[in-house]
C-alpha cells in the first residue's frame, strides 16, 4: 500500500490527486508531513507541491465534476478532520467514475463522510458569520477574535468583505493563529505573531466602544423573556464553547 | 447621547418590544455594490440566542411605549402604569449603525406605541427608515404599519423597509372587540390588503420596468397571540389559512400568552405561557406551507384543537392509516412528505438517492429520518417491516410510549391546570 506524504495545503492535495490518478489503486493513505508516523509497513512517496499544477489540476475537476462538487471538496479540506484526504479521492473517483451526480449519493461511504463534514463545516461557517462580535479600536479598525472548530475564516471572508465594505476590519483565528484583514480594498491573509490581547484591552478601544458594548449587554438582557426560560435550547444555539469571545456573554 | 439616558430608554423600549416574535431576517437581496454599509443577501443570521432560546437577529425596538390604545393584552397599554420613553430618529438611527457595524445585528425592527395619532407615529417610523438608507444602510429594516395610518405614509415606508407587518394580535373579531376596543378585524385588514396590492403592484411594474424600486421585498407578516382568549386551533389555523392564500403574507407568527397583566378579561398572572401549544402551531403552519397539507387535514370537528401530546402530522397519520405503507422506493414526494418522521429535506434526500440504489432501513437511517417514528409508515427494500403495528389495537399508546418527548413535562403541568 502506497502512503502519499505531502505538505498539508490544499494545492498539495490537488497534486496528491494528480499523482494518485496517475496509477489509481484500491489501497492507498494520504498524510501531511507533519502528521504522517512512520511505520515498517508502508511505501511512501512524498509529493511535492506545485501550484501550477493544482491550478491544472483544479481546472480540470471543475469541468469535470462541477463547481459545486469542488466546493464540497473545499469544505472538507478545511474540516481538518483525519482521513479527509482519503475520503476526498475516493469522492473523486467514484465522480469521475459515474459522473458528478453520484456525490449526492449518500448511501456510499465516502460520500456520506463527505456531505456530513460539509454539512458540519457550513454549520461552523454559519456561526461564524453571526457569532463575530467587532470592538472598535481607536484608529478606526473593527477587530474581533474567534476559535472556530473548523478552518473557515477562508470561507467567511467575502461575507465580511460584502458586507462591511466601508470600514477597516480583522478577525483573528485565535485557535490557528492568523487574521484575515480587510482595508477597504481587499483581504489579505495575516500570518505574523500577533497579540489578540491587544483587542480585549480596553485602553486601545475607540471613545464610544464601552457605551456600544454596554447598550448591547443591557438590550441582550432586557430582550430576554424570563417566563419563558429555556436554557437547554439557549445552549443548544449558542454552545458555551463559543461563549468567551461573545461580548453579551464573555468575559473579555 | 447621554450615556445613562439611552441605556434607560433601551431597556424600557426594548422590554417592550420583545413580545413581538417576528425575528426574520431572510428573503431580500441588497446587495452592496457602492461600497456602503451591509449586504442582505438572501439568508438571515441569528446572531444571539436570549435565555429563553429565542434568535435576536434584530435590534428589535419600540420608538416609543408612549400609547393611545388600552389592549388589555398589551404592556404599553394607556392604562397600563409602567415607565414611559421615546427615542429621537437620529438615537435609533445611530443605535442602528453602531450595533451593525459591530456585527450584532442584521438590522433593525421598529415598532411602536401609538402617540397622538396613527399618521404622526407613522411618520416618525417612516424617517428613521428614510434617514438610515440616506446614510447607505443596507442592512434589514422591519416596520410595523400602524393601524389607521394613511395609505400614502405606508406607501413610502415600504419603498425603504425590507418588511411591513401589522399584528392582528387576536384571531377573531369577537375578541378584538373584548380586549382591543379601540381595534376592529377592518383596521387590521385594511393596511394588510394596501400593503398586499402594493407589492402586487410593484411586482408587475418590476417585470416591465428594471428600475422599479421594491416594495417590501421581503413581504409582510402578522402575528397572533394564543391562549388569551378562547379560540380553538381550527379557528386560528382558518385564519393562518386566509392569511396565506387570501393576503399573500409571508409568514404568520404565534405568541403563546404570557400574563403580564392583572384583568379580569384574561387569564390570571399565574397562568403557565402555552409552550406546547404555540408549538404545535407552528409545526402546523409549517405542514402548510412546505408539507402539502390543507387546512381541512390539520383538525377535525370533533376535536378542534391540535392534540398537545403528538404533533400534528401524526396526529393526521394516525386518522388515516389507511394510506399507509407507503413504499419509499415507489412514492412520489408529495407522500413521502406525509410520513410522520420524515421531515422535508430527508424526503428530498430520499428522492435523490433513490436513484442510485433501491434503498434499505440502513440507508434510510443515514439520511436522517427519524427511524423509530417513521418505520411503520413506510416499507423499503428489506425483508424486514413494522408496518403490522399499525393495526394492532393499542398501535397510539405503543407510539408514544416507545418515544419520549422534550415536552413531556411541560405537557402535564399543563393538563393538570383543567382537572
Amino acid at each position: 500500500m502506497i502512503t502519499y506524504l505531502y505538505d498539508g495545503s490544499f494545492e498539495g492535495l490537488l497534486c496528491v490527486s494528480y499523482h494518485y490518478f496517475k496509477q489509481p489503486d484500491e489501497l492507498f493513505a494520504i498524510t501531511s508531513f507533519d502528521e504522517f508516523i512512520p511505520d515498517a509497513f508502508s511505501i511512501t512517496q512524498d509529493i511535492e507541491t506545485d501550484t501550477k499544477l493544482a491550478e491544472r489540476v483544479m481546472k480540470r475537476l471543475c469541468e469535470r465534476l462541477g463547481r459545486a462538487n469542488m466546493r464540497l471538496v473545499y469544505h472538507v479540506y478545511l474540516s481538518e478532520s483525519i482521513r479527509k484526504e482519503f475520503h476526498i479521492i475516493c469522492g473523486i473517483r467514484l465522480a469521475l467514475k459515474e459522473g458528478p451526480e453520484a456525490l449526492s449519493n449518500v448511501a456510499d461511504r465516502s460520500v456520506l463522510f463527505l456531505r456530513e463534514l460539509e454539512k458540519k463545516v457550513r454549520r461552523e461557517k454559519h456561526r461564524m458569520e453571526a457569532f463575530v462580535r467587532f470592538r472598535k479600536m481607536k484608529d478606526g479598525l473593527y477587530a474581533a477574535v474567534v476559535e472556530p472548530d473548523f478552518n473557515v475564516l477562508p470561507l467567511i471572508a467575502p461575507h465580511f468583505e460584502d458586507r462591511y465594505a466601508d470600514q477597516n476590519w480583522l478577525i483573528y483565528d485565535a485557535r490557528r493563529h492568523y487574521a484575515i484583514f480587510y482595508d477597504q480594498v481587499g483581504v489579505k491573509l495575516v500570518t505574523t505573531e500577533f497579540d489578540a490581547s491587544a483587542i480585549w484591552n480596553s485602553s486601545n478601544w475607540d471613545a464610544e466602544e464601552v457605551l456600544f458594548s454596554d447598550l448591547w449587554k443591557k438590550y441582550f438582557k432586557s430582550t430576554n423573556i424570563e417566563a419563558r426560560k429555556n436554557a437547554r435550547l439557549h445552549r443548544q444555539h449558542m454552545p458555551v464553547r463559543y461563549w468567551k469571545y461573545l461580548v453579551e456573554k464573555g468575559r473579555y | 447621547m447621554i450615556p445613562e439616558r439611552i441605556l434607560t430608554k433601551l431597556s424600557i423600549l426594548s422590554d417592550a418590544a420583545k413580545y413581538d416574535v417576528s425575528c426574520s431576517s431572510s428573503g431580500v437581496k441588497r446587495k452592496n455594490t457602492r461600497k456602503e454599509l451591509g449586504n442582505s443577501s438572501g439568508m438571515g443570521i441569528c446572531h444571539a440566542y436570549t435565555e429563553d432560546g429565542r434568535c435576536v437577529s434584530l435590534l428589535k425596538i419600540l420608538f416609543t411605549n408612549h400609547c393611545i390604545f388600552d389592549c388589555a393584552y398589551c404592556v404599553s397599554r394607556k392604562s397600563n402604569d409602567v415607565q414611559r420613553a421615546a427615542f429621537t430618529v437620529d438615537e435609533v438611527v445611530s443605535l442602528t449603525i453602531n450595533f451593525y457595524r459591530r456585527n450584532y445585528i442584521e438590522g433593525l425592527f421598529l415598532s411602536s406605541g401609538i402617540f397622538k395619532n396613527a399618521d404622526f407615529t407613522m411618520e416618525r417610523l417612516t424617517a428613521v427608515c428614510k434617514k438610515l438608507r440616506g446614510l447607505g444602510f443596507n442592512g434589514y429594516i422591519h416596520l410595523k404599519a400602524i393601524p389607521g395610518a394613511s395609505p400614502e405614509l405606508i406607501r413610502e415606508a415600504g419603498l425603504y423597509a425590507d418588511r411591513l407587518s401589522v399584528n392582528v394580535e387576536m384571531p377573531t373579531e369577537k375578541s378584538l372587540k373584548l380586549l382591543a376596543p379601540e381595534k376592529s378585524m377592518q383596521t387590521v385588514l385594511h393596511p394588510m390588503r394596501s400593503i398586499r396590492s402594493e407589492i402586487r403592484e410593484h411586482d408587475e411594474d418590476r417585470r416591465k420596468f428594471k428600475k422599479t424600486p421594491a416594495f417590501a421585498p421581503a413581504g409582510q407578516s402578522t402575528q397572533m397571540i394564543v391562549g388569551a382568549t378562547r379560540e380553538s386551533d381550527s379557528e386560528i389555523l382558518a385564519m393562518t389559512n386566509f392569511f396565506y392564500r387570501k393576503m399573500h403574507l409571508k409568514r404568520v407568527y404565534y405568541s403563546g400568552y404570557i400574563p403580564v397583566l392583572k384583568d379580569s378579561r384574561l387569564p390570571a398572572l399565574t397562568t403557565k405561557v402555552p409552550l406546547v401549544r404555540e408549538h404545535r402551531l407552528y409545526q402546523a403552519d409549517w405542514l402548510l406551507r412546505f408539507y402539502g397539507f390543507d387546512v381541512s387535514e390539520l383538525t377535525v370537528a370533533e376535536q378542534p384543537n391540535l392534540e398537545l401530546d403528538i404533533d400534528p402530522k401524526l396526529s393526521w397519520a394516525l386518522r388515516n392509516l389507511h394510506f399507509f405503507p407507503i413504499d419509499i422506493n415507489q412514492a412520489d414526494l408529495s407522500d413521502i412528505l406525509r410520513v410522520p418522521g420524515i421531515g422535508h429535506k430527508s424526503a428530498r434526500k430520499i428522492v435523490q438517492s433513490r436513484r442510485f440504489a433501491r434503498l434499505n432501513w440502513d440507508h434510510l437511517k443515514k439520511i436522517g429520518i427519524s427511524f423509530n417514528r417513521a418505520r411503520y409508515f413506510i416499507t423499503c427494500n428489506s425483508r424486514v417491516h413494522y408496518a403490522d403495528a399499525l393495526w394492532k389495537p393499542h398501535f397510539r399508546n405503543h407510539l408514544i410510549s416507545s418515544s419520549s418527548s422534550k415536552y413531556e413535562a411541560l405537557f402535564n403541568t399543563q393538563l393538570s391546570l383543567f382537572t
